[in-house]
Protein backbone atom coordinates (compact mmCIF):
# COMPACT_ATOMS: atom_id res chain seq x y z
CA UNK A 1 0.00 0.00 0.00
CA UNK A 2 1.00 3.25 -0.76
CA UNK A 3 1.90 5.80 2.25
CA UNK A 4 -0.56 8.39 2.88
CA UNK A 5 -1.18 10.58 5.39
CA UNK A 6 -4.21 10.15 7.43
CA UNK A 7 -5.32 13.54 6.49
CA UNK A 8 -4.87 12.86 2.41
CA UNK A 9 -7.35 12.20 0.05
CA UNK A 10 -6.28 9.09 -2.07
CA UNK A 11 -6.67 9.26 -5.67
CA UNK A 12 -7.52 6.04 -6.41
CA UNK A 13 -9.36 3.28 -3.78
CA UNK A 14 -10.00 -0.10 -4.96
CA UNK A 15 -11.69 -2.53 -1.92
CA UNK A 16 -12.80 -6.09 -2.82
CA UNK A 17 -13.15 -5.51 -6.56
CA UNK A 18 -14.27 -8.46 -8.30
CA UNK A 19 -15.69 -8.41 -11.82
CA UNK A 20 -17.48 -10.92 -13.98
CA UNK A 21 -18.65 -11.37 -17.52
CA UNK A 22 -20.88 -13.29 -19.36
CA UNK A 23 -20.46 -15.22 -15.48
CA UNK A 24 -16.27 -15.90 -15.88
CA UNK A 25 -14.47 -13.91 -13.37
CA UNK A 26 -12.25 -11.68 -14.89
CA UNK A 27 -11.07 -9.37 -11.43
CA UNK A 28 -11.30 -11.28 -7.91
CA UNK A 29 -10.89 -9.35 -5.09
CA UNK A 30 -8.42 -6.62 -5.60
CA UNK A 31 -7.79 -3.57 -3.19
CA UNK A 32 -5.02 -1.17 -4.13
CA UNK A 33 -4.93 2.49 -2.59
CA UNK A 34 -2.81 5.52 -4.56
CA UNK A 35 -2.20 8.82 -4.05
CA UNK A 36 -2.40 12.05 -5.63
CA UNK A 37 0.66 13.13 -7.54
CA UNK A 38 1.54 9.02 -8.09
CA UNK A 39 2.52 6.92 -10.86
CA UNK A 40 1.89 3.25 -10.83
CA UNK A 41 2.25 0.14 -13.36
CA UNK A 42 -0.05 -2.75 -13.65
CA UNK A 43 2.20 -5.78 -14.90
CA UNK A 44 0.95 -9.55 -15.29
CA UNK A 45 1.05 -11.95 -18.04
CA UNK A 46 -2.08 -11.92 -20.37
CA UNK A 47 -5.51 -12.90 -19.51
CA UNK A 48 -4.30 -11.86 -15.87
CA UNK A 49 -6.89 -8.62 -15.47
CA UNK A 50 -5.03 -5.70 -16.22
CA UNK A 51 -7.51 -4.81 -19.16
CA UNK A 52 -10.17 -5.35 -17.33
CA UNK A 53 -8.95 -3.43 -14.13
CA UNK A 54 -8.34 -0.60 -16.07
CA UNK A 55 -11.78 -0.36 -17.93
CA UNK A 56 -13.46 -0.65 -14.37
CA UNK A 57 -11.40 2.13 -13.00
CA UNK A 58 -12.53 4.68 -15.99
CA UNK A 59 -16.07 3.34 -15.92
CA UNK A 60 -16.70 1.39 -18.72
CA UNK A 61 -17.56 -1.31 -16.58
CA UNK A 62 -19.89 -0.71 -14.19
CA UNK A 63 -21.02 -3.80 -12.71
CA UNK A 64 -18.73 -4.24 -10.54
CA UNK A 65 -18.87 -5.72 -6.41
CA UNK A 66 -16.52 -3.78 -4.24
CA UNK A 67 -15.72 -0.17 -3.97
CA UNK A 68 -13.75 1.97 -6.56
CA UNK A 69 -13.84 5.48 -5.78
CA UNK A 70 -12.05 8.39 -7.63
CA UNK A 71 -11.40 11.22 -4.89
CA UNK A 72 -13.84 9.61 -2.32
CA UNK A 73 -16.41 9.07 -4.92
CA UNK A 74 -17.80 6.22 -6.14
CA UNK A 75 -16.88 5.65 -10.07
CA UNK A 76 -20.08 3.58 -10.90
CA UNK A 77 -21.86 5.99 -9.45
CA UNK A 78 -20.39 8.75 -11.49
CA UNK A 79 -21.85 9.92 -15.06
CA UNK A 80 -19.46 10.12 -18.04
CA UNK A 81 -19.70 13.87 -17.61
CA UNK A 82 -18.07 13.53 -14.26
CA UNK A 83 -15.81 10.53 -14.45
CA UNK A 84 -14.64 12.36 -17.63
CA UNK A 85 -13.35 15.20 -15.06
CA UNK A 86 -11.51 12.88 -12.81
CA UNK A 87 -10.15 10.29 -15.12
CA UNK A 88 -8.84 10.05 -18.73
CA UNK A 89 -8.08 6.50 -20.79
CA UNK A 90 -5.44 5.79 -23.33
CA UNK A 91 -6.82 2.72 -25.01
CA UNK A 92 -4.72 -0.27 -26.03
CA UNK A 93 -5.87 0.40 -30.08
CA UNK A 94 -7.79 2.80 -31.21
CA UNK A 95 -10.84 1.34 -32.22
CA UNK A 96 -11.93 3.19 -35.13
CA UNK A 97 -9.74 5.91 -36.66
CA UNK A 98 -12.01 9.14 -38.06
CA UNK A 99 -9.93 11.79 -40.38
CA UNK A 100 -9.93 14.11 -37.86
CA UNK A 101 -7.09 16.39 -37.36
CA UNK A 102 -4.46 16.58 -34.51
CA UNK A 103 -5.62 19.84 -33.44
CA UNK A 104 -9.25 19.02 -34.01
CA UNK A 105 -8.86 15.89 -31.78
CA UNK A 106 -7.52 17.77 -28.82
CA UNK A 107 -10.27 20.38 -29.20
CA UNK A 108 -12.59 17.82 -28.75
CA UNK A 109 -10.83 15.95 -26.41
CA UNK A 110 -10.94 18.64 -23.68
CA UNK A 111 -10.35 22.16 -22.64
CA UNK A 112 -6.97 21.92 -21.13
CA UNK A 113 -5.16 22.66 -24.52
CA UNK A 114 -2.57 24.92 -23.64
CA UNK A 115 1.40 24.84 -24.19
CA UNK A 116 1.99 21.64 -22.30
CA UNK A 117 -0.34 19.80 -24.43
CA UNK A 118 0.74 21.46 -27.54
CA UNK A 119 4.53 20.45 -26.18
CA UNK A 120 3.50 16.53 -26.54
CA UNK A 121 2.27 16.64 -30.01
CA UNK A 122 5.17 18.57 -31.11
CA UNK A 123 5.17 19.78 -34.72
CA UNK A 124 2.70 17.26 -35.78
CA UNK A 125 0.30 20.49 -36.71
CA UNK A 126 -2.70 19.92 -38.59
CA UNK A 127 -1.85 16.41 -39.68
CA UNK A 128 -4.75 14.39 -39.91
CA UNK A 129 -5.09 11.47 -37.82
CA UNK A 130 -5.02 8.40 -40.05
CA UNK A 131 -1.42 9.40 -41.55
CA UNK A 132 0.40 9.36 -38.28
CA UNK A 133 2.67 6.69 -37.46
CA UNK A 134 2.00 4.50 -34.64
CA UNK A 135 4.15 6.15 -31.91
CA UNK A 136 3.01 9.56 -33.41
CA UNK A 137 -0.54 8.43 -32.87
CA UNK A 138 0.51 7.71 -29.21
CA UNK A 139 1.67 10.66 -28.93
CA UNK A 140 -1.59 12.70 -29.48
CA UNK A 141 -3.93 10.04 -27.77
CA UNK A 142 -1.98 10.80 -24.92
CA UNK A 143 -1.95 14.83 -25.56
CA UNK A 144 -6.00 14.23 -25.63
CA UNK A 145 -6.47 12.37 -22.12
CA UNK A 146 -3.67 15.25 -20.75
CA UNK A 147 -6.05 17.47 -22.39
CA UNK A 148 -9.46 16.45 -20.94
CA UNK A 149 -7.63 18.04 -17.78
CA UNK A 150 -8.16 15.18 -15.39
CA UNK A 151 -6.29 14.14 -12.21
CA UNK A 152 -5.36 10.20 -13.53
CA UNK A 153 -4.45 9.27 -16.68
CA UNK A 154 -4.91 5.15 -17.36
CA UNK A 155 -2.65 3.92 -20.00
CA UNK A 156 -3.41 0.26 -21.32
CA UNK A 157 -0.24 -0.86 -23.13
CA UNK A 158 0.82 2.62 -24.84
CA UNK A 159 3.83 1.09 -26.13
CA UNK A 160 2.46 -2.41 -27.97
CA UNK A 161 3.06 -2.78 -31.28
CA UNK A 162 5.69 0.15 -31.59
CA UNK A 163 9.25 0.33 -32.36
CA UNK A 164 12.13 1.43 -30.37
CA UNK A 165 11.67 5.24 -31.72
CA UNK A 166 7.89 5.01 -31.00
CA UNK A 167 8.47 3.42 -27.71
CA UNK A 168 11.28 6.34 -26.95
CA UNK A 169 8.56 9.12 -27.75
CA UNK A 170 5.74 7.14 -25.20
CA UNK A 171 8.16 7.22 -22.62
CA UNK A 172 9.09 10.97 -23.06
CA UNK A 173 5.20 11.89 -23.78
CA UNK A 174 5.29 9.89 -19.76
CA UNK A 175 8.04 11.48 -18.08
CA UNK A 176 6.75 15.10 -19.53
CA UNK A 177 3.43 14.31 -17.83
CA UNK A 178 5.11 13.14 -14.59
CA UNK A 179 8.19 15.56 -14.11
CA UNK A 180 6.89 18.93 -15.71
CA UNK A 181 2.50 18.65 -15.01
CA UNK A 182 2.49 16.29 -12.18
CA UNK A 183 0.32 14.33 -13.85
CA UNK A 184 -0.69 10.93 -11.85
CA UNK A 185 -1.08 7.85 -14.11
CA UNK A 186 -1.49 4.24 -14.34
CA UNK A 187 0.53 2.50 -16.60
CA UNK A 188 -0.54 -1.54 -18.05
CA UNK A 189 2.71 -2.42 -19.66
CA UNK A 190 4.18 -5.93 -20.04
CA UNK A 191 7.39 -3.64 -20.64
CA UNK A 192 8.78 -4.21 -17.03
CA UNK A 193 11.69 -1.49 -17.83
CA UNK A 194 9.32 1.03 -19.06
CA UNK A 195 7.08 0.30 -15.83
CA UNK A 196 10.59 0.75 -13.60
CA UNK A 197 11.70 3.90 -14.97
CA UNK A 198 8.53 5.48 -15.20
CA UNK A 199 6.38 4.29 -12.10
CA UNK A 200 6.98 4.23 -8.42
CA UNK A 201 4.63 1.63 -7.69
CA UNK A 202 3.66 -1.56 -9.25
CA UNK A 203 0.66 -4.13 -8.93
CA UNK A 204 1.51 -7.59 -10.41
CA UNK A 205 -1.41 -9.14 -11.02
CA UNK A 206 -2.12 -12.80 -11.64
CA UNK A 207 -5.37 -14.78 -12.53
CA UNK A 208 -7.53 -11.77 -11.82
CA UNK A 209 -5.95 -10.99 -8.63
CA UNK A 210 -4.00 -9.12 -6.80
CA UNK A 211 -0.33 -11.06 -6.49
CA UNK A 212 2.46 -8.39 -5.13
CA UNK A 213 1.82 -4.57 -4.53
CA UNK A 214 4.84 -2.26 -3.83
CA UNK A 215 7.30 0.50 -4.81
CA UNK A 216 9.46 -0.10 -7.93
CA UNK A 217 12.36 0.47 -5.83
CA UNK A 218 12.48 -2.80 -3.70
CA UNK A 219 14.68 -5.55 -4.48
CA UNK A 220 12.23 -8.37 -4.67
CA UNK A 221 10.54 -6.82 -7.55
CA UNK A 222 11.91 -8.75 -9.53
CA UNK A 223 11.06 -12.35 -7.94
CA UNK A 224 7.64 -11.59 -7.79
CA UNK A 225 7.55 -10.96 -11.71
CA UNK A 226 9.54 -14.06 -12.11
CA UNK A 227 6.73 -15.96 -10.41
CA UNK A 228 4.09 -14.33 -12.36
CA UNK A 229 4.95 -14.85 -15.36
CA UNK A 230 6.27 -18.08 -15.22
CA UNK A 231 9.97 -16.94 -16.44
CA UNK A 232 13.40 -15.80 -15.54
CA UNK A 233 14.24 -12.05 -15.03
CA UNK A 234 17.54 -10.37 -15.49
CA UNK A 235 18.36 -6.73 -14.46
CA UNK A 236 21.27 -5.33 -16.26
CA UNK A 237 22.84 -2.16 -15.39
CA UNK A 238 24.85 0.27 -17.84
CA UNK A 239 26.60 3.11 -16.97
CA UNK A 240 25.42 4.74 -20.26
CA UNK A 241 21.85 4.79 -18.98
CA UNK A 242 20.55 6.28 -15.43
CA UNK A 243 18.22 3.23 -14.60
CA UNK A 244 17.95 -0.41 -14.82
CA UNK A 245 16.95 -2.60 -17.65
CA UNK A 246 15.14 -5.60 -16.94
CA UNK A 247 14.20 -8.46 -19.63
CA UNK A 248 13.11 -11.96 -19.71
CA UNK A 249 15.84 -14.46 -19.92
CA UNK B 1 5.31 26.33 -36.95
CA UNK B 2 2.75 27.84 -34.71
CA UNK B 3 1.97 30.57 -37.72
CA UNK B 4 1.94 27.81 -40.30
CA UNK B 5 -0.77 26.10 -37.77
CA UNK B 6 -2.85 29.48 -37.42
CA UNK B 7 -2.54 29.88 -40.97
CA UNK B 8 -3.72 26.51 -41.68
CA UNK B 9 -6.43 26.73 -38.99
CA UNK B 10 -7.75 30.14 -40.45
CA UNK B 11 -7.59 28.71 -43.44
CA UNK B 12 -10.29 25.75 -42.51
CA UNK B 13 -12.66 28.13 -41.10
CA UNK B 14 -12.53 30.41 -44.37
CA UNK B 15 -13.73 27.16 -46.30
CA UNK B 16 -16.38 26.33 -43.75
CA UNK B 17 -17.41 29.59 -43.85
CA UNK B 18 -17.14 30.31 -47.49
CA UNK B 19 -19.23 26.62 -48.13
CA UNK B 20 -22.27 27.97 -45.63
CA UNK B 21 -22.42 30.97 -46.92
CA UNK B 22 -22.71 29.66 -50.87
CA UNK B 23 -25.28 27.02 -49.40
CA UNK B 24 -27.25 29.88 -48.28
CA UNK B 25 -27.09 31.78 -51.38
CA UNK B 26 -27.98 29.31 -53.72
CA UNK B 27 -30.90 27.54 -51.57
CA UNK B 28 -32.13 31.63 -51.36
CA UNK B 29 -31.73 31.97 -55.11
CA UNK B 30 -33.33 28.87 -55.99
CA UNK B 31 -36.18 28.92 -53.57
CA UNK B 32 -36.67 33.13 -54.93
CA UNK B 33 -36.68 31.04 -58.62
CA UNK B 34 -39.70 28.37 -57.18
CA UNK B 35 -41.82 30.96 -55.71
CA UNK B 36 -41.43 32.77 -59.76
CA UNK B 37 -41.76 29.07 -61.60
CA UNK B 38 -44.60 26.76 -62.03
CA UNK B 39 -47.39 26.46 -64.27
CA UNK B 40 -47.78 29.96 -64.92
CA UNK B 41 -44.43 32.29 -64.63
CA UNK B 42 -45.00 35.11 -62.12
CA UNK B 43 -42.05 37.89 -62.34
CA UNK B 44 -41.58 40.00 -59.19
CA UNK B 45 -43.70 43.01 -60.51
CA UNK B 46 -46.52 40.85 -61.90
CA UNK B 47 -46.38 38.93 -58.05
CA UNK B 48 -46.68 42.86 -57.06
CA UNK B 49 -49.46 44.23 -59.04
CA UNK B 50 -51.56 41.43 -59.10
CA UNK B 51 -53.34 39.86 -56.73
CA UNK B 52 -54.19 36.42 -57.85
CA UNK B 53 -50.29 36.25 -58.68
CA UNK B 54 -50.13 37.30 -54.96
CA UNK B 55 -52.45 34.56 -53.59
CA UNK B 56 -50.89 31.82 -55.73
CA UNK B 57 -47.42 32.70 -54.69
CA UNK B 58 -47.87 32.98 -50.94
CA UNK B 59 -50.82 30.41 -50.73
CA UNK B 60 -49.57 27.74 -52.93
CA UNK B 61 -45.85 28.12 -53.82
CA UNK B 62 -44.17 29.46 -50.77
CA UNK B 63 -45.93 27.13 -47.77
CA UNK B 64 -44.87 24.18 -50.51
CA UNK B 65 -41.51 25.82 -50.99
CA UNK B 66 -40.80 25.93 -47.31
CA UNK B 67 -42.07 22.61 -47.24
CA UNK B 68 -39.57 21.36 -49.53
CA UNK B 69 -36.85 23.17 -47.01
CA UNK B 70 -38.19 21.37 -44.26
CA UNK B 71 -37.78 18.23 -45.99
CA UNK B 72 -34.99 18.48 -47.53
CA UNK B 73 -32.55 19.58 -44.34
CA UNK B 74 -34.61 17.26 -41.86
CA UNK B 75 -33.54 13.46 -44.15
CA UNK B 76 -29.86 15.47 -44.60
CA UNK B 77 -29.67 15.88 -41.32
CA UNK B 78 -31.05 12.49 -40.48
CA UNK B 79 -28.63 11.38 -42.47
CA UNK B 80 -25.89 12.79 -40.21
CA UNK B 81 -26.38 11.80 -37.31
CA UNK B 82 -27.31 8.14 -38.58
CA UNK B 83 -24.20 8.11 -40.23
CA UNK B 84 -22.00 9.59 -37.15
CA UNK B 85 -23.89 7.21 -34.85
CA UNK B 86 -23.36 4.19 -37.23
CA UNK B 87 -20.07 5.14 -37.80
CA UNK B 88 -20.93 3.91 -41.61
CA UNK B 89 -21.43 6.66 -44.19
CA UNK B 90 -23.99 4.36 -46.50
CA UNK B 91 -26.47 4.65 -43.38
CA UNK B 92 -29.69 6.91 -44.00
CA UNK B 93 -33.31 6.37 -43.22
CA UNK B 94 -33.40 5.28 -46.78
CA UNK B 95 -30.89 2.59 -46.85
CA UNK B 96 -31.27 1.30 -43.26
CA UNK B 97 -35.21 0.47 -43.76
CA UNK B 98 -36.43 3.24 -41.33
CA UNK B 99 -38.32 5.00 -44.48
CA UNK B 100 -39.52 1.94 -45.85
CA UNK B 101 -40.67 1.14 -42.16
CA UNK B 102 -42.53 4.35 -41.66
CA UNK B 103 -44.17 4.12 -44.87
CA UNK B 104 -45.33 0.35 -44.44
CA UNK B 105 -47.12 1.94 -41.35
CA UNK B 106 -48.48 4.81 -42.80
CA UNK B 107 -50.05 2.54 -46.01
CA UNK B 108 -51.64 0.32 -44.01
CA UNK B 109 -53.17 2.76 -41.59
CA UNK B 110 -54.29 4.61 -44.82
CA UNK B 111 -56.00 1.50 -47.07
CA UNK B 112 -57.18 -0.12 -43.18
CA UNK B 113 -59.03 3.13 -42.82
CA UNK B 114 -58.09 3.15 -39.38
CA UNK B 115 -57.31 6.96 -39.68
CA UNK B 116 -58.46 9.74 -41.65
CA UNK B 117 -58.83 9.88 -45.57
CA UNK B 118 -56.02 12.61 -46.18
CA UNK B 119 -52.33 12.75 -44.91
CA UNK B 120 -53.21 14.30 -41.25
CA UNK B 121 -52.02 14.24 -38.34
CA UNK B 122 -53.13 10.39 -37.56
CA UNK B 123 -51.13 9.42 -40.60
CA UNK B 124 -47.93 10.99 -39.48
CA UNK B 125 -48.18 9.25 -36.18
CA UNK B 126 -48.63 5.88 -37.72
CA UNK B 127 -45.93 6.91 -40.00
CA UNK B 128 -43.56 7.64 -36.97
CA UNK B 129 -44.37 4.30 -35.35
CA UNK B 130 -42.89 2.57 -38.06
CA UNK B 131 -40.00 4.60 -38.14
CA UNK B 132 -39.54 3.42 -34.55
CA UNK B 133 -40.37 0.27 -34.91
CA UNK B 134 -37.58 -0.21 -37.77
CA UNK B 135 -35.12 1.85 -35.86
CA UNK B 136 -35.79 -0.70 -32.69
CA UNK B 137 -34.99 -3.14 -35.35
CA UNK B 138 -32.26 -1.94 -36.56
CA UNK B 139 -30.66 -1.35 -32.77
CA UNK B 140 -30.93 -4.93 -31.85
CA UNK B 141 -29.14 -5.84 -34.56
CA UNK B 142 -26.24 -3.31 -33.85
CA UNK B 143 -25.47 -4.92 -30.46
CA UNK B 144 -23.35 -6.81 -32.63
CA UNK B 145 -21.20 -4.69 -33.21
CA UNK B 146 -18.86 -6.52 -35.76
CA UNK B 147 -22.05 -6.65 -37.94
CA UNK B 148 -22.00 -2.56 -38.25
CA UNK B 149 -18.31 -2.47 -38.87
CA UNK B 150 -18.81 -5.31 -41.54
CA UNK B 151 -21.70 -3.64 -43.34
CA UNK B 152 -23.91 -6.17 -42.65
CA UNK B 153 -26.10 -3.74 -41.06
CA UNK B 154 -26.74 -2.38 -44.61
CA UNK B 155 -27.51 -5.80 -45.91
CA UNK B 156 -30.20 -5.65 -42.81
CA UNK B 157 -31.47 -2.64 -44.23
CA UNK B 158 -31.78 -3.64 -48.10
CA UNK B 159 -33.55 -7.11 -46.64
CA UNK B 160 -35.87 -4.84 -44.58
CA UNK B 161 -36.59 -2.31 -47.47
CA UNK B 162 -37.63 -5.76 -49.60
CA UNK B 163 -39.53 -7.17 -46.45
CA UNK B 164 -41.75 -3.53 -46.85
CA UNK B 165 -42.11 -3.41 -50.41
CA UNK B 166 -43.13 -6.56 -51.19
CA UNK B 167 -46.05 -6.24 -48.14
CA UNK B 168 -46.77 -2.69 -49.77
CA UNK B 169 -47.17 -4.29 -53.59
CA UNK B 170 -49.60 -6.96 -51.22
CA UNK B 171 -51.42 -4.16 -50.26
CA UNK B 172 -51.67 -2.46 -53.40
CA UNK B 173 -52.57 -5.51 -55.08
CA UNK B 174 -55.83 -6.14 -52.88
CA UNK B 175 -56.83 -2.08 -53.17
CA UNK B 176 -58.98 -0.45 -54.64
CA UNK B 177 -58.28 1.93 -57.48
CA UNK B 178 -58.51 5.33 -56.25
CA UNK B 179 -56.32 4.02 -52.86
CA UNK B 180 -54.11 2.22 -55.47
CA UNK B 181 -53.82 5.47 -57.32
CA UNK B 182 -52.87 7.56 -54.34
CA UNK B 183 -50.82 5.39 -52.58
CA UNK B 184 -48.95 4.87 -55.60
CA UNK B 185 -48.27 8.38 -56.62
CA UNK B 186 -47.20 9.11 -52.81
CA UNK B 187 -44.59 6.31 -52.64
CA UNK B 188 -42.82 8.07 -55.75
CA UNK B 189 -41.67 10.41 -52.53
CA UNK B 190 -42.74 14.16 -54.11
CA UNK B 191 -43.71 17.29 -52.25
CA UNK B 192 -47.14 18.08 -52.15
CA UNK B 193 -49.40 21.25 -52.46
CA UNK B 194 -49.75 22.38 -48.12
CA UNK B 195 -51.32 25.24 -46.39
CA UNK B 196 -49.70 26.52 -43.46
CA UNK B 197 -50.81 24.83 -41.05
CA UNK B 198 -49.14 21.65 -42.08
CA UNK B 199 -45.93 22.13 -41.74
CA UNK B 200 -46.20 23.02 -37.96
CA UNK B 201 -45.50 19.24 -36.58
CA UNK B 202 -42.80 19.52 -39.21
CA UNK B 203 -41.13 22.58 -38.27
CA UNK B 204 -41.77 21.14 -34.38
CA UNK B 205 -39.89 17.52 -35.09
CA UNK B 206 -37.19 19.24 -37.03
CA UNK B 207 -36.53 22.21 -35.16
CA UNK B 208 -36.24 19.64 -31.93
CA UNK B 209 -34.10 17.55 -33.57
CA UNK B 210 -31.56 20.10 -35.02
CA UNK B 211 -31.46 21.84 -31.64
CA UNK B 212 -30.79 18.60 -29.88
CA UNK B 213 -27.93 17.17 -32.18
CA UNK B 214 -25.90 20.96 -32.35
CA UNK B 215 -26.03 20.86 -28.73
CA UNK B 216 -24.82 17.65 -28.53
CA UNK B 217 -21.71 17.69 -31.38
CA UNK B 218 -19.30 17.09 -29.36
CA UNK B 219 -20.90 13.98 -28.80
CA UNK B 220 -21.66 13.14 -32.34
CA UNK B 221 -18.15 13.49 -33.11
CA UNK B 222 -16.47 11.65 -30.42
CA UNK B 223 -19.00 8.68 -31.38
CA UNK B 224 -17.26 8.61 -35.03
CA UNK B 225 -13.58 7.26 -32.13
CA UNK B 226 -16.11 4.04 -30.99
CA UNK B 227 -18.69 4.11 -27.98
CA UNK B 228 -15.88 3.28 -25.42
CA UNK B 229 -13.59 6.46 -26.26
CA UNK B 230 -16.34 8.52 -26.43
CA UNK B 231 -17.79 7.52 -23.14
CA UNK B 232 -14.19 8.25 -21.39
CA UNK B 233 -14.49 11.73 -22.89
CA UNK B 234 -17.63 12.25 -21.13
CA UNK B 235 -20.29 11.30 -23.73
CA UNK B 236 -23.57 8.75 -22.94
CA UNK B 237 -22.97 6.80 -25.62
CA UNK B 238 -26.74 4.68 -25.56
CA UNK B 239 -28.52 8.00 -24.17
CA UNK B 240 -27.23 9.96 -27.03
CA UNK B 241 -27.86 7.19 -29.20
CA UNK B 242 -31.15 6.08 -27.78
CA UNK B 243 -32.61 9.76 -28.20
CA UNK B 244 -31.06 10.74 -31.07
CA UNK B 245 -32.91 8.08 -33.04
CA UNK B 246 -36.30 8.70 -31.51
CA UNK B 247 -35.88 12.58 -32.77
CA UNK B 248 -34.96 11.29 -35.95
CA UNK B 249 -37.82 8.41 -36.25
CA UNK B 250 -39.94 11.15 -35.72
CA UNK B 251 -38.55 13.88 -38.28
CA UNK B 252 -38.47 10.94 -40.94
CA UNK B 253 -41.78 9.52 -39.91
CA UNK B 254 -43.26 13.40 -40.69
CA UNK B 255 -41.57 13.41 -43.82
CA UNK B 256 -42.71 10.16 -45.28
CA UNK B 257 -46.29 10.77 -44.28
CA UNK B 258 -46.50 13.82 -45.54
CA UNK B 259 -44.70 13.24 -49.12
CA UNK B 260 -43.48 9.59 -49.46
CA UNK B 261 -40.38 8.18 -49.98
CA UNK B 262 -37.40 10.67 -51.20
CA UNK B 263 -34.33 8.51 -51.39
CA UNK B 264 -30.47 9.30 -50.80
CA UNK B 265 -30.68 12.89 -49.84
CA UNK B 266 -29.36 11.20 -46.25
CA UNK B 267 -26.49 9.81 -47.87
CA UNK B 268 -25.15 11.84 -50.62
CA UNK B 269 -25.82 15.34 -48.87
CA UNK B 270 -23.95 14.22 -45.90
CA UNK B 271 -20.97 12.90 -47.79
CA UNK B 272 -20.65 15.83 -49.83
CA UNK B 273 -20.55 17.95 -47.42
CA UNK B 274 -18.42 16.01 -45.18
CA UNK B 275 -15.86 16.22 -48.43
CA UNK B 276 -16.13 19.79 -48.46
CA UNK B 277 -15.75 20.65 -44.89
CA UNK B 278 -14.78 17.55 -42.81
CA UNK B 279 -16.15 15.88 -39.94
CA UNK B 280 -17.01 18.50 -37.84
CA UNK B 281 -20.95 17.97 -36.78
CA UNK B 282 -20.92 21.62 -35.40
CA UNK B 283 -20.26 22.37 -38.98
CA UNK B 284 -21.45 20.19 -41.04
CA UNK B 285 -25.49 20.02 -39.41
CA UNK B 286 -26.02 23.38 -40.71
CA UNK B 287 -24.39 22.87 -43.74
CA UNK B 288 -25.70 19.36 -44.98
CA UNK B 289 -29.48 21.17 -43.95
CA UNK B 290 -28.94 24.28 -46.10
CA UNK B 291 -27.51 21.80 -49.13
CA UNK B 292 -30.20 19.30 -48.43
CA UNK B 293 -33.37 21.75 -48.56
CA UNK B 294 -31.84 23.27 -51.78
CA UNK B 295 -32.07 19.91 -53.42
CA UNK B 296 -35.27 18.68 -52.60
CA UNK B 297 -36.43 22.46 -53.90
CA UNK B 298 -34.14 22.04 -56.67
CA UNK B 299 -35.73 18.67 -57.62
CA UNK B 300 -39.39 20.13 -57.16
CA UNK B 301 -38.78 22.61 -59.14
CA UNK B 302 -37.62 20.30 -61.77
CA UNK B 303 -40.33 18.17 -61.14
CA UNK B 304 -42.83 21.11 -61.83
CA UNK B 305 -40.81 22.53 -64.44
CA UNK B 306 -40.11 19.77 -67.10
CA UNK B 307 -43.49 18.54 -68.06
CA UNK B 308 -45.91 21.66 -67.00
CA UNK B 309 -48.55 22.10 -65.86
CA UNK B 310 -48.02 18.14 -65.14
CA UNK B 311 -45.71 17.22 -62.18
CA UNK B 312 -43.00 15.00 -61.31
CA UNK B 313 -42.55 14.03 -58.33
CA UNK B 314 -39.46 15.00 -56.45
CA UNK B 315 -38.43 11.98 -55.24
CA UNK B 316 -37.82 10.89 -59.16
CA UNK B 317 -35.17 12.82 -59.50
CA UNK B 318 -33.65 12.23 -55.96
CA UNK B 319 -33.34 8.88 -57.40
CA UNK B 320 -31.93 9.97 -60.97
CA UNK B 321 -29.63 11.83 -59.69
CA UNK B 322 -28.63 10.41 -56.16
CA UNK B 323 -28.28 6.81 -57.75
CA UNK B 324 -24.84 7.56 -59.88
CA UNK B 325 -23.35 9.92 -57.22
CA UNK B 326 -23.91 7.34 -54.13
CA UNK B 327 -22.24 4.50 -56.49
CA UNK B 328 -19.28 7.32 -56.76
CA UNK B 329 -18.90 7.95 -53.32
CA UNK B 330 -18.52 3.90 -53.52
CA UNK B 331 -15.80 3.64 -55.79
CA UNK B 332 -13.68 7.21 -54.31
CA UNK B 333 -10.73 5.97 -52.05
CA UNK B 334 -9.74 8.07 -49.53
CA UNK B 335 -10.77 9.41 -46.37
CA UNK B 336 -14.53 8.53 -46.32
CA UNK B 337 -14.22 5.06 -48.10
CA UNK B 338 -15.99 2.08 -46.67
CA UNK B 339 -17.58 2.73 -43.31
CA UNK B 340 -17.56 5.77 -42.26
CA UNK B 341 -14.17 5.64 -40.20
Amino acid sequence: MSDLSPTSTPLLSVKNLSFSLHQRPLVSNISWTMGQGECASVVGPNGAGKTTLIRVLCGLYRGYQGTVTLLDKEVKSQSPEDLARVVSLVPQRMEFLPGFSVSEFLELSGPKRGPSVSNLVGDLGDRLLPELSGGELQRVIIAGAVAQGSKLLLLDEPSANLDPKGRNQVEEVLKICRDEMGLSYILVTHDISLALRCCSRMLVMLNGESYWEGSTSEGSVVAHLEKAYGCGFVRLEHESISSSIVVPT
Amino acid sequence: MMENQSQIHNGRHYRVFSALFAAFVLLLVTSGVSLLCGATYYSPTDILRDQQALEIVTKFRLPRTCFAILVGSGLSIVGVCYQALFRNYLASPFTLGVSSGAALAASVALMSGLTSAGYGLDVSICAIGGALVSMCLILTINARREWTQNNSLLLVGIVYNFFCSSVLTLLQYVSDYSQLFRVTRWMMGGIPSVEWSDLVVGIVCIGVMIAWLIRHERGLDLMLFGDDLAAVKGIDPRGLTRTSFVLTSCVVGWIVAQCGVIGFIGIIIPCICRLTIGLRHRFLIPLAGLVGAWMVVACDLLGRLVIAPFEIPAGVFTAVLGGPVFIFLLMKPGRFQGPLV
